[in-house]
């Protein structure tokens, strides 16, 4: 989205969308990408709504900003957004503010909002983990139809692995500022590479998991990003840490397109 | 479990509390006829979403908050309208673990001085004796005795959780009430801190009231569990008996809500999705208070709030449940 902080830069690599560079646009050429071709919903939806002006006015302006419509089409269309997104009494409750929202139809609100232009990329960051588990429930399954409707690819940020199970095709594990794997969900969930998701999967106290057993747990705290472990980020608390693992491991191809930020899977790439 | 406890004084019950606010000049009803007992040695795990109304009852218990109606008990003594001056010993029977780890330990104090506390308060240990109890509690916890001179600023929030819990237990509490203590850690620290729970419990014997959201935590960790929806109870069974064979539609529906960390079981699965959003507690739906969400309410939910009523090894608030004579609501799919 280029929104770093002034004191974060992007110092090497690129980001594509579409094959176009983002990391080379103006500020200029990004703010119409940003709303239009890439939309982001976030944790808090009430800090991501402006609270001194109603819902529908908020999302008329993005489709007045991007899509050049008039004032009166613009609400229009923000009542159909609202109403896409099964806000009841749409039309009543375009003119009402975000205080007057529970948070899960906030959620909503943000929703239709970053779908109003219809983006190829929607980027949701811990999208219900503000939410309680039915809302979270109305939610994911309001996101899914959404992007079967509208065939955009859909970017989750999350910490729960429930979440994820539920709705992606693919994931990235992160640690300590890297991916550390990559792969089809069935393949992550059924046989983590990298042993950092293994202990991560072992460690969530399941519904239908055994009670009668302590849960497998990771030793020590995750690093700070100021202080990283020269070599693999993971080596301190990995319980099975060898020699090698005082350098940092590459990215290795454990089949199938699954990928492993680990010396233990060096063996198995195919390189 | 369950029957061969029955026979012993409960260590904690609620009968029939209702607690009841007023804000912005509108009442707001916390909690509806609340009654439910905690057994020596037992873990109960009180679950519910927000607004349910389970921190209240920490609070009623604590007499941190005063009941508008109804009795507590604590091991057979009443304990509701006791002074201040009296309830102070008892305090030191009950102790609290809060949710923010961050914001529930003193930084201006040490480790150490934070564990003194209590035992200065309560009069419990003297100079010397104090500073072994410290260093014993530390182990206990799974801290080292270096940490004592240490400020909460220096730990990580799983480790602020280890000292809030040494807090609790360095006066030799009786019932630990844990309020939502893990969910503010992350996933691979929650598990430290629930099987360190889990363990001193079954160590010093001791019972536990654990008021969390997530389901599958609160069946990690208790024998018994209570379900609550808007500051009542709809459902209370032992914990094998809530999860295989849940009767009411709310409880069915929050365990057919949470997402399995496995996507092959999820791809198949069939969700309850209950419409509509938590009703606001200043103005309760009429009759049963979850009616406005649940598929299968009928005239008489709207009209008349249903009692919890006992069904074997169940008890249950929902009129279709007793019209039923103990079925399960046939929601969840087969």
């Amino acid at each position: 989205m280029r929104l770093l902080p002034p004191n974060a830069h992007m110092t090497g690599g690129e980001i594509l969308l579409a094959g176009e560079a983002l990391h080379r646009k103006s500020e200029r050429a990004m703010r119409e990408i940003r709303g239009a071709k890439i939309a982001m919903i976030f944790q808090d939806p009430m800090t991501a709504l402006n609270p001194v002006l109603s819902v529908g006015e908020q999302i008329a302006e993005v489709l007045r900003v991007h899509r050049g419509y008039s004032r009166s089409d613009a609400w229009q269309k923000a009542i159909e957004a609202l109403r896409l997104v099964d806000i009841p009494d749409a039309a009543k409750r375009a003119h009402d503010y975000p205080h007057h929202f529970s948070g899960g139809m906030r959620q909503r609100v943000l929703i239709a909002m970053a779908l109003a232009c219809e983006p190829d990329v929607l980027i949701a960051d811990e999208p219900t983990t503000a939410l309680d588990v039915t809302i979270q429930a109305q939610i994911l399954a309001l996101m899914q139809e959404m992007q079967a409707r509208l065939g955009m690819a859909l970017l989750i940020i999350t910490h729960d692995l429930g979440v994820v199970a539920q709705i992606c095709d693919e994931v990235l594990v992160m640690y300590g500022g890297a991916i550390v794997e990559y792969g089809r969900a069935e393949k992550i969930f059924s046989q983590p590479a990298m042993p950092y998701t293994h202990a991560l999967l072992a460690s969530l106290p399941r519904i239908d998991g055994n009670v009668h057993e302590l849960l497998a747990t990771i030793d020590g705290q995750p690093p700070r990003l100021s202080e990283l472990p020269s070599g693999c980020v993971f080596a301190p608390r990995c319980p099975q840490r060898f020699a090698r693992c005082a350098q940092r491991p590459p990215l290795f191809d454990v089949g199938e397109s699954h990928l492993s930020r680990c010396w233990l899977a060096a063996a198995s790439d195919g390189q | 479990m369950g029957n061969e406890m029955r026979t012993t004084t409960p260590l904690l019950e609620l009968r029939e509390v209702t607690k009841q606010f007023v804000r912005s000049g509108l009442p707001v009803r916390a909690l509806e006829g609340v009654s439910f007992s905690i057994y020596p040695g037992e873990t109960l795990g009180l679950v519910g979403e927000s607004g349910s109304g389970k921190t209240t009852i920490a609070r009623t218990i604590l007499r941190l908050t005063e009941p508008s109606t109804g009795h507590i008990f604590f091991a057979g003594r009443d304990i509701t309208h006791l002074s201040q001056r009296a309830l102070r010993p008892l305090r030191r029977e009950m102790q609290l673990i809060f949710q923010d780890p961050y914001a529930s330990l003193n930084p201006r104090m040490t480790v150490e001085a934070i564990l003194a506390e209590p035992l200065i308060v309560h009069g419990i240990a003297s100079r010397s004796a104090r500073r072994e109890r410290i260093a014993e509690l530390l182990d206990l916890v799974g801290l080292a005795p270096e940490h004592a001179r240490r400020y909460p600023h220096e730990f990580s929030g799983g480790q602020r959780q280890r000292i809030g819990i040494a807090r609790a237990l360095s006066v030799h509490p009786r019932l630990l009430i844990a309020d939502e203590p893990v969910s503010a850690l992350d996933v691979s620290i929650q598990a430290q801190v629930l099987n360190l729970l889990r363990t001193l419990q079954e160590k010093l014997g001791l019972t536990l009231l654990f008021i969390a959201h997530d389901l599958a935590v609160v069946r990690h960790i208790s024998t018994r569990v209570a379900v609550m929806y808007l500051g009542a109870l709809c459902e209370v069974a032992a914990r094998d008996t809530l999860y295989g064979r849940p009767l009411h539609p709310y409880t069915q529906a929050l365990l057919s809500a949470i997402p399995y960390p496995d996507p092959v079981r999820e791809r198949g699965r069939r969700r309850i999705i209950l419409s509509g959003d938590i009703p606001s507690r200043v103005a309760p739906p009429s009759g049963c208070r979850f009616h406005t969400r649940c598929p299968l309410a009928f005239a008489r939910c709207a009209s008349e709030e249903p009692a919890l009523r006992s069904y074997a090894d169940h008890q249950v608030a929902c009129h279709w449940v007793q019209e039923h004579d103990g079925q399960p609501a046939p929601l969840l799919p087969g």
